[in-house]
């Protein structure tokens, strides 16, 4: 029972990253309609440059801001290519997944040729911290506090924006029907870049949250996680908002539960398994594709 | 300096999707206040030069005027805003969203007077009231269809263009339409209507434009028309 809860605590952590993650990503498919591959790749060079101003100054209100700007100014720069490659009526969704692993490459090939040698980087303990809380097997550290809450705000004000404000029923507008939302007037660019700008604020987000939690970032984590978020993604359907916030946790406790019951690194291996066995079955994802 | 008095000019428009020619050089004038239909077969090319005129198609030549405006190269929104409201062939509305949502977004150019708009909207289509919470994909297609009409009226346009209301529709329902077409240009909206119901287009409009293969094969008043021979014998069933 303690493995459980132990577990379950640590699967809930992960998978509101895995939760903020998906929601950018499905923002991006709905919005702008683009399959951003390279979207866990920016969260992992807004980690980097949290490690690296880490090391320049203590001051956490410092490193937020540059984390998250960082995150920012790469989800806008990827705007302009994305539009770029887009045809009269839409952005070609199969063009933005190439075009958008192409970028997370690039990302992650500086990463591992400048940045620490290539090796991973590893966060103060100061950043980190450690357990706050401790009942026998039972700990919860402050990352996977933060992790949880930060992921709970985060989800719950995004959710806010986009059931009850105007630029939140411009993007459902848009990602409901483009044709519709263009004769209503919604300035259909404008509304997209504003969802990069959101996206770019929630990897920001997710970028602090996960080096919390997980204490280093590696060149090469960008593309795990990419893998992990798109999985998610289809598996509750894609652009499923929704569905993709159930998921996201689910897989964090799955991955948490096979850990803390099978020795050895299967975690991953149980995961996609049972990713595989939800697609088999339900190939449109478990709450439906929502575009 | 001449008096613009038409709200809308079209000039040697010409529409392509690659190697198509949709339209051909077109040119059509609306005056304030005026009800013009705009006839012709599958294919013609109606639908295309409505969505150019709200700049969704972009037109390869030509331009096209808003009350004296050059609109040709705007974007969408702007036109919007500048007063043009385009209610499409098909019923287009945001199915997963409430009734009262649609038409929340086709006001938002304009929410200045929105309750009052709205009760307007509701006293055009009664329908629309007492559905206005009920989620738009559950409506029936005439329901769909008023829906897609309020949308359109909520941003108070000053030119509505209208393409093929009645598809798809009872008999009954055409009627009900049509009558509120004349009725909003009797209280000064001025129409653009793109129909294959000739008789109902001819009837109800002041003036007519007849399309053929992406040109204006004719034009005149509707009261003329209708006793063409060529126009009968080709839109109106024969005799
Ligand atoms: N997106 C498009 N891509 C390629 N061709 C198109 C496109 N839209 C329309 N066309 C072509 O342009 C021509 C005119 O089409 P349009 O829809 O304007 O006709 P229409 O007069 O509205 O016909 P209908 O009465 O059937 O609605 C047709 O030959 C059509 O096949
Ligand atoms: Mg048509």
């Amino acid at each position: 029972m303690e493995i459980f809860i132990a577990q379950l605590i640590s699967g809930l952590a992960l998978g509101s990253i895995y939760v903020l993650l998906v929601t950018g990503f499905n923002l991006m498919l709905l919005v702008a309609k683009i399959i951003q591959f390279a979207y866990p790749q920016i969260v992992v060079v807004s980690m980097y440059t949290c490690w690296w101003v880490l090391k320049l100054t203590g001051n956490k209100l410092i490193i937020i801001l540059a984390g998250v700007s960082v995150s920012i100014i790469l989800s806008l720069l990827s705007e302009p290519i994305f539009r770029k490659i887009s045809s009269i009526e839409g952005v070609d969704i199969n063009a933005s997944f190439i075009a958008s692993m192409g970028i997370a490459m690039i990302m992650m090939d500086i990463m591992s040729h400048s940045i620490n040698y290539g090796f991973p980087v590893a966060f103060s303990p100061d950043w980190v911290g450690g357990n706050i809380f401790g009942y026998g097997l039972i700990t919860v550290s402050k990352g996977q506090l933060f992790a949880l809450l930060g992921g709970i705000i985060a989800v719950l004000i995004f959710f806010f924006l986009l059931y009850h404000t105007n630029q939140g029923r411009f993007f459902r507008a848009i990602a409901e029907n483009r044709f519709a939302a263009c004769l209503v007037g919604i300035p259909i660019i404008k509304t997209s870049i504003f969802s990069y700008l959101i996206v770019g604020i929630l990897g920001g987000f997710s970028a602090i949250l996960f080096s919390m939690l997980i204490g280093s970032a590696s060149p090469w984590l960008g593309e795990f996680v990419a893998l992990k978020m798109l999985a998610v993604s289809i598996v509750a359907g894609l652009g499923n908002l929704q569905g993709g916030l159930v998921c996201g946790l689910l897989l964090g406790i799955i991955e948490a539960m096979a850990i803390g019951y099978f020795s050895g690194s299967w975690s991953n291996v149980i995961a996609f398994a049972v990713m595989l066995i939800v697609v088999l079955m339900k190939p449109g994802g478990l709450f439906g594709i929502k575009i | 300096m001449e008096k613009i008095n038409n709200i809308l000019e079209i000039c040697n428009l010409s529409i392509a999707y690659g190697p198509i020619k949709a339209v051909k050089e077109v040119n059509l004038e609306i005056n304030h206040g005026e009800f013009v239909a705009l006839i012709g077969a599958n294919g013609a090319g109606k639908s295309s030069l409505l969505k150019s005129i709200l700049g969704i198609n972009k037109a390869e030549k030509g331009s096209i005027f808003f009350l004296g405006q050059d609109i040709t190269r705007k974007p969408t929104d702007k036109i919007v805003s500048s007063g043009l409201s385009l209610i499409p062939e098909g019923h287009v509305i945001f199915s997963s969203m409430s009734v009262l949502e649609n038409l929340q977004l086709g006001a938002y150019q304009n929410l200045a007077d929105f309750e009052e708009n709205l009760k307007r909207i509701f006293d055009y289509f009664p329908v629309l009231k007492d559905r206005s919470s009920q989620i738009a994909g559950t409506l029936s297609g005439g329901e769909q269809q008023m829906l897609s009409m309020g949308r359109a009226l909520m941003s108070k346009p000053k030119l509505i263009l209208v393409d093929e209301p009645s598809l798809g529709l009872a008999p009954k329902i055409v009627t009900d339409i049509f009558n509120i077409l004349t009725e909003l240009n009797k209280e000064g909206y001025a129409i653009l209507l793109a129909e294959q119901n000739a008789k109902k287009a001819l009837e109800g409009s002041h003036r007519c434009y007849v399309m053929k293969t992406g040109e204006i094969a004719m034009s005149g008043f509707s009261t003329d028309l209708i006793d063409d021979p060529k126009i009968r014998q080709a839109y109106l069933g024969g005799n």
